[in-house]
């Protein structure tokens, strides 16, 4: 499969979810499919030269909104809200630590890299 | 102004009219809240005033009013009003008001300039313009000082992305010091991107690593001091508030600006794909996005706090990307004028749909039935008890309304819940409270001084 077969399936996907946007679908899906399509799209184009720590940190607080962390009910409301964030942050970092290792083997491999 | 004419001359006729669309789009719905109500809706705008009134009169006392407040460079810029010697108070908030929310406008608008160009701009402007009552509360609920410090917030990154350190600074600490929300949300952004930049595999240049070395002893100082605060102010962090849900996110996610949020994502995807080289500002403004969006959706994390107020942060992260996409799909579009025709005529018709919306909106909170707004009749009321009751006076008011908050602005009186010394007045205002019986039954001890349809002001006799 070429570049443009992959980019035109990653815009129908993002096109598809649009629509399912319109009609009011689950915000999740919809997120997630427009997220898929949106990847599909840049991967074949720049994916190894745009800093990917810049996607991850903005979809990273759109799964912390559906994926709940047990906390206890007595603790107050704004150190909750500080707990919450410092998980979140500290997932991330440790993503974006895990994802700049892969990244640095993919572009060490990556011919196109290496002739530059 | 010679530099604004050289560069309104080197864009195209189209670009020139789309800004200028924008521009209407910004200052219609923002003039519309000032030429609708007749009088701000008491609580903040009420406190703010009576910080800064007197700058003329006593100027050392506002100064250190000023000092001691949570908003000092948002009240030493509305202090600018007392030296018009004609000034009315409550209007001339509504105002300055609208000209926060039009110079917010216009900063976005210079963010967006600077990312992509003056297509972004135009339209981001447009977008800032929709947002009042719909998915920002400020006009309704007099919060001044945040609305204030907006523009220094959106400043921060537009001189990141034009690499000026010194701007950034500068704007850090006077959106820091206009409102303390705005600069702990920076705050915990620069805390958050710190380690981001020491993970990159990207290279940066000096003045990146010089920047993220900033950034670096800024996060650092920022920690030791919360937990300084932790450890001796723990109280401040057990706050208690009501369970807040957030109405304007859901505008913003599944409401009236979905297709905004939507065209943002693929704004963000050229903000990372132009702005490449700047590791930091994408970084930083993906950083921005993670704090504001966990904090704008707090109540879907059990929380429930400010929720509300909090959304314009993230209204700003959707606003300026979005801007960005649609401008780019714009230049995918031929013939091009064409293109601006249609997006000229969407932010104008969209603009148009809020201004119907929010004169609704406002028409309502002018009905006499119901107490928002502070009628003709209470303000008469007030301006009699200026006259008429020396300054020393006690004046015991119910909180049934919250008219009373306008009793120092407007007649200089201060206001308790008891009376407490012989020279006492009860005011009752009488669109929402009824005068007890108990008052009408004693004459003798309860003399009524002034009546009006809104408004009774009865003075204790004291026995």
């Amino acid at each position: 499969m070429n570049t443009a077969s992959l980019q035109t399936i990653g815009l129908f996907l993002m096109l598809c979810s649009v629509l399912a946007a319109v009609f009011r679908q689950q915000e999740l899906f919809v997120y997630g499919v427009f997220f898929v399509g949106f990847l599909i799209t840049i991967i074949p184009a720049d994916i190894w030269q745009i800093p990917f720590h810049g996607i991850l940190t903005v979809v990273f607080p759109l799964i912390a909104l559906h994926v709940p962390i047990p906390l206890q009910p007595n603790i107050p409301g704004l150190i909750r809200l500080g707990i919450i964030i410092s998980v979140w942050t500290i997932a991330l970092l440790g993503t974006i630590c895990i994802s700049s290792f892969i990244s640095k083997k993919l572009v060490n491999n990556n011919p196109r890299k290496t002739s530059e | 102004m010679n530099g604004m004419i050289r560069f309104l001359r080197q864009q195209t006729w189209g670009n020139i009219a789309l800004l200028f669309v924008a521009l209407g789009c910004l200052l219609t719905p923002a003039v519309q809240y000032p030429l609708s109500t007749t009088f701000p809706i008491g609580g903040d705008a009420a406190a703010h005033i009576g910080i800064v009134q007197h700058l003329i009169s006593r100027p050392i006392l506002t100064a250190q009013n000023i000092y001691h407040s949570w908003y000092p460079i948002s009240y030493i810029l509305f202090s600018i009003n007392a030296l018009n010697p004609f000034v009315y108070w409550p209007i001339a908030f509504s105002w300055w008001m609208t000209l926060g929310q039009v110079i917010t406008g216009l900063a976005i608008g210079l963010l967006s300039f600077r990312l992509f160009g003056i297509r972004a701009a135009a339209i981001g402007i447009a977008l800032w313009g929709m947002t009042p009552i719909a998915l920002t509360s400020f006009f309704e609920d007099a919060t001044m000082a945040q609305l204030w410090s907006l523009p220094w917030a959106i400043l921060f990154f537009e001189r990141l992305a034009a690499r000026s350190r010194k701007g950034m600074i500068l704007c850090f600490f006077l959106a820091s010091f206009s409102h303390p929300i705005t600069g702990l949300i920076l705050l915990v952004t620069i805390i958050i991107t710190a380690p981001q930049l020491w993970m990159s595999t990207s290279k940066l240049d000096a003045k990146e690593r010089l920047l993220r070395k900033i950034y670096s002893y800024s996060a650092g100082v920022a920690i030791l001091l919360a937990l300084g605060i932790f450890a001796t102010r723990y109280r401040i962090f057990l706050l208690s508030f009501n369970f807040e849900s957030s109405k304007y996110l859901r505008e913003l996610f599944i409401g009236s600006f979905f297709p905004w949020a939507i065209t943002a994502i693929y704004g963000w995807y050229h903000i990372v794909l132009l702005h490449k080289k700047n590791i930091v500002l994408i970084t930083t403004l993906a950083s921005f996005f993670f704090v504001s969006l966990l904090i704008a959706a707090n109540d879907r994390l059990g929380i429930g706090f400010w929720t509300n107020r909090l959304n314009a942060y993230v209204t700003i992260c959707i606003i300026v990307p979005a801007s960005i996409g649609f401008a780019r799909m714009i230049d995918m579009l031929r013939p091009k004028g064409i293109a601006l025709l249609f997006t000229g005529t969407l932010l104008a018709s969209l603009t148009g749909s809020v201004v119907y919306d929010n004169r609704n909106i406002y028409k309502r909170n002018e009905s006499s039935t119901i107490s928002t707004r502070i009628t003709h009749d209470e303000l008469q009321a007030i301006a009699w008890m200026k006259e008429n009751i020396s300054l020393s006076a006690n004046v015991v008011s119910s909180s049934a309304t919250r008219h009373y908050e306008w009793l120092p602005v407007l007649a200089g009186l201060s206001r308790n819940d008891i009376a407490s010394s012989p020279n006492t007045f009860l005011v009752f205002f009488t669109r929402t409270e009824t005068v007890p019986e108990y008052i009408g039954e004693k004459p003798e001890q309860y003399h009524l001084e002034y009546i009006n349809k809104g408004a009774a002001v009865f003075r204790i006799i004291p026995l």
